[in-house]
């Protein structure tokens, strides 16, 4: 995995071989698979769409290398690597906002949730924000929650509380 | 399940991406599908140089700024400034209680004899060096989701404190919650604070002397969140609401038993506050540390007035990929986790004790899931995660990292 040689926007390119061993395949295909969810993931997270579309480019180049070690369900590793990533994009990102084409939209997207809700949501802290997501959106084990956020099982459960509680408190506020 | 629980379920599931995550989906799926990631255009390529641009020029001043305070010792002109000295000697045990028992290998700083590791559920108490189960101190609690959990010892290592959860979402009769207390050396199971109805208690923090107890205690129906103290002997409580919006990461008791160090992840101006529970007055500004703390992992606050914490540079949690940067990538020399120890008034490093080469020395490395320091903070002990169900203990005293064979994925402590 290899950038290319070339300056400028070109060297941003990230080449994964093309298509090679039928392990590759595979795996490549289960990424693919999987790539709504992280971008949805990166979202949660506060990340803009492009954002989060950078963050998973970035995560797939990391489980790329080393796929033959992967154990286990790839979704928490992989959703494990994209949430790390998602902190290094904001961290990259310095420029003033106002130069950036993209702007920062909220989440989760209004369509199809209760208005309070999602408003109750968006004003959760991201971390927060990821845990509901994981655990309730994408019905995760608390075991796999704790893996994606690197805390333990019960940091897990603790946080997950705290941000049911933050929400239960939003809802009662705006009702 | 809880009604709030099941009201999430059903809407994060019907939750639909916008246009703008589609077409970012399609993006990411379609260099995936060629096995070749092409930019996202010249405007992205921009931002990407100018960010790159920026951090290049913040590591020029960081470096001028290390640089700068060495080349005066060495005889230069550079005004003497506060430096980075890896491997100075390592806080002292002494300076506080000591355990009732400990290990000492030579060369090597004490280390408390036992720890405690929350093992499904259930309250463990594990030789520190061989890692042999050296009593059940509490069985774990029946029902899904139930557990003991966040031990937390006094420094005399004679106690420990947990908080026992049913499971349940807050509010129903199936999440109630007590903090307990139990002798490490055997004995009955006390309750210390039976949880109120539609609250929650979390994450106690013991004092030095073993007098005071701190803890969150969230509310399901108001916020703020507010950290109580209850005085072990007198039963006094108090409770020092926080700000709503506030979200805690750990407790640490300073030395004189009476001020509380509360280190926040988010919702504050600053990562630290310092509390006066006599009180309830904080200091006006809190402190910014100069490094970022690892999220659970707890900071001991020592009696010379400075603090002993586990400090996570920015590229610690991530794994550096040149081949990714297009621009020579600028990592960080230290990037794994630091033990290191800040002035408690100031928010400065003093010095870095030794680093922890776990999280991000290699691809997916293992995952720094709890962490404590020994009460004079000559010794840590951690867990990384290495699968679902398994974590391995680690343990470190004055430069010396050891792995204890015992898997504990829910925490340890001592």
């Amino acid at each position: 995995m290899e950038g290319h040689g070339g300056g400028g926007v070109e060297a941003l390119a990230l080449d994964l071989g093309g298509a090679g061993t039928r392990e590759a395949d595979a795996f490549g295909d289960a990424l693919v698979g999987l790539v709504p969810t992280a971008v949805r993931l990166g979202r949660a997270l506060g990340l803009s769409s492009d954002e989060a579309a950078d963050a998973v480019q970035g995560a797939v180049g990391l489980a790329w290398r080393p796929r033959d070690q992967l154990r286990g369900a790839i979704q928490p590793r992989f959703l494990a690597i994209v949430r790390r990533w998602a902190g290094r994009v904001r961290r990259w990102l310095t420029i003033p906002a106002f130069w950036s084409s993209t702007s920062r939209t909220g989440w989760p997207n209004p369509g199809g949730l209760d208005p309070d809700l999602a408003a109750a949501l968006g004003g959760l802290p991201a971390r927060q924000r990821g845990a509901l997501l994981l655990r309730y959106g994408l019905d995760m084990s608390t075991a796999d929650v704790a893996r994606v956020l690197d805390i333990s099982e019960a940091a897990t459960k603790q946080l997950c509380l705290r941000a049911r509680v933050a929400v239960r408190a939003r809802l009662a506020v705006e009702e | 399940m809880g009604e709030d629980e099941q009201r999430l379920r059903q809407s994060l599931r019907a939750e639909r991406p916008a246009p703008a995550d589609l077409q970012a989906i399609d993006r990411v799926r379609d260099g995936l599908t060629r096995r070749t990631f092409l930019s996202g255009g010249r405007a992205r390529g921009l931002r990407m140089l100018a960010s790159s641009l920026v951090f290049a020029v913040a590591a020029l001043v960081v470096a001028g700024v290390l640089l700068a305070p060495r080349l005066g010792q060495a005889g230069g002109v550079g005004q003497a400034g506060p430096v980075r000295q890896v491997g100075q000697a390592a806080p002292s045990d002494s300076t506080s209680a000591s355990p009732p028992s400990a290990s000492t290998a030579p060369g090597t700083a004490t280390y408390p004899a036992t720890f405690v590791a929350v093992v499904d559920g259930g309250l463990e108490l594990v030789d520190s060096t061989t890692g042999a189960v050296v009593r059940t101190l509490a069985a774990a609690p029946e029902g899904d989701d139930a557990g003991d959990y966040s031990p937390t010892l006094t420094s005399d290592g004679a106690t420990v404190f947990f908080t026992e959860s049913a499971g349940g979402s807050c509010g129903t009769a199936g999440s109630s919650e007590a903090i307990l207390s139990v002798p490490t050396a055997g004995g009955t199971t006390s309750v210390v604070e039976r949880t109120p109805a539609q609250a929650a208690d979390l994450a106690p923090a013991v004092s030095g002397d073993g007098r005071m107890l701190a803890w969150l205690r969230e509310s399901c129906r108001k916020q703020p969140e507010a950290i109580e103290v209850r005085n072990l002997i007198t039963g006094a409580q108090r409770a020092i609401p926080m700000a709503a919006d506030a979200e805690l990461d750990s407790l640490a008791w300073a030395p004189d038993d009476v001020h509380l160090m509360v280190v926040w992840v988010a919702g504050a101006p600053e990562n630290v506050t310092i509390l006066d529970t006599a009180t309830a007055a904080s200091a006006a500004d809190g402190t910014s540390l100069e490094m970022q703390l690892c999220p659970d992992a707890w900071p001991r606050y020592l009696p010379n007035g400075t603090v002993v914490a586990l400090a996570c540079p920015p590229s610690a949690s991530t794994s550096p990929q040149p081949s990714l940067c297009g621009l020579p990538c600028l990592t960080s020399p230290a990037a794994s986790p630091e033990v290191a120890v800040f002035d408690a008034a100031t928010g400065a490093e003093l010095r870095v004790l030794q680093t922890l080469p776990m999280i991000g020395a290699q691809y997916e490395g293992e995952l720094l899931s709890s962490f404590a320091f020994s009460p004079g903070g000559a010794s840590a002990i951690w867990t990384e995660l290495t699968s679902p169900s398994g974590a391995d203990v680690w343990r470190w005293s004055g430069g010396e990292v050891v792995q204890v064979p015992f898997s504990a994925p829910e925490g340890v402590a001592w």
